[in-house]
């Protein structure tokens, strides 16, 4: 095993930078703190004098979950007074999760949208497992639950999701 | 065992790829690691290795010599030069526990030759030295080591020969 280097962390942000930055969506609703999550992680990984090994991707995205816990309490108060504030949402939510092509335009609004509807433990697994592409063994260390109740709450999850899908798909 | 519909669903999901992060945010990581570069210990060489052995053998007897030899035994005067603190490495630091801290000797050298205020020729020893500390996260006891590099100036006592 190998020494975290400076060098390396290039090859990991190119790796998993925009699935990070995606789990730490699930926790705030805009970009920019999503990244400022992200670049805490980032820190705190760095820091951590890691060694290279199998758990690699669940510290990474481990880090992420407790740089939003750590951002959302600090920013909480700063958070609903914004809230009030402008009453505008959309202004925080200038960004979209998934890339945008033209043929897959409706799918990513769906899926968007339909990831808000799901509980905040679903919607992190969905996220680790699909876009982190780690297993349930990976998720339960990262998310501090079992890999039964990783595995069944995923399952769950796709189930909620479809059902949204697909109500979108009717109703447009 | 996912069911067809939830293969289905999830080869949706899979289709869909994350929107990636700014430029913006890899030049802040960049800074944020590149500012934390010394942290990294690097290690000697063989002969790196032996000349500060044999630097630090030589200190060690000016020293032992001094303190013998004169009146008054100065002690070793131990000033900070520069000190990079990583000693807070997390925001939420009350979920950590510090369980050890250690300070290894990794590093020294010795300065140039100059006149002290009275006139007399001096030199200094930068010391360098490597702080370890270990936290342990309180939820799951999971350890994590923090590793940073303090320098210290040890001016050794005056000896006469």
């Amino acid at each position: 095993m190998e020494n975290f280097e400076i060098a390396d962390w290039k090859t990991i942000f190119d790796q998993y930078g925009s699935k990070m930055l995606l789990f730490a969506r699930q926790f705030v609703p805009n970009q920019a703190d999503a990244e400022d999550i992200v670049q805490d992680a980032f820190r705190r990984y760095w820091k951590s004098n890691h060694l290279e090994g199998e758990n690699t991707i669940s510290l990474l995205f481990g880090s992420v979950r407790w740089a939003a816990l750590d951002h959302i309490r600090q920013n909480e108060r700063r958070r609903k007074r914004e809230t009030l504030a402008s009453q505008d949402d959309r202004a925080l939510n200038d960004c979209h999760m998934f890339e945008r092509s033209i043929e897959k335009t409706e799918l990513s609004d769906q899926v968007e949208a339909a990831l808000q509807r799901l509980s905040d433990s679903q919607r992190q697994i969905v996220v680790l497992k699909v876009w982190g592409e780690m297993t349930y063994e990976q998720i339960g260390q990262t998310l501090g639950i079992s890999q039964n109740t990783a595995s069944s709450r995923y399952r769950y999850a796709l189930d909620a999701l479809r059902r949204v899908i697909r109500k979108d798909c009717y109703v447009n | 065992m996912l069911t067809s519909e939830q293969r289905e669903t999830e080869n949706e999901l899979f289709s869909l790829e994350p929107t990636p992060p700014s430029e913006i945010l890899r030049r802040r990581i960049s800074d944020d690691i590149s500012s934390g570069e010394s942290r990294r210990v690097r290690w000697m060489g063989p002969l790196a290795w032996f000349s500060s052995g044999s630097l630090l053998a030589a200190s060690l007897m000016v020293l032992i010599y001094g303190t013998f030899t004169s009146k008054e035994s100065p002690e070793l005067e131990v000033r900070a030069l520069e000190q990079e603190v990583l000693s807070a490495p997390f925001k939420g630091e009350d979920e950590f526990l510090r369980i050890s801290d250690s300070s290894y000797l990794i590093e020294f050298e010795e300065g140039p030759v100059y006149l002290d205020e009275s006139g007399k020729p001096s030199r200094d020893i930068r010391i360098k030295y490597l702080d370890t500390e270990i936290y342990q996260r309180l939820i799951d006891g999971r350890e994590v080591t923090v590793e940073s590099v303090r320098i210290k100036l040890s001016k050794p006592p005056s000896v006469s020969y």
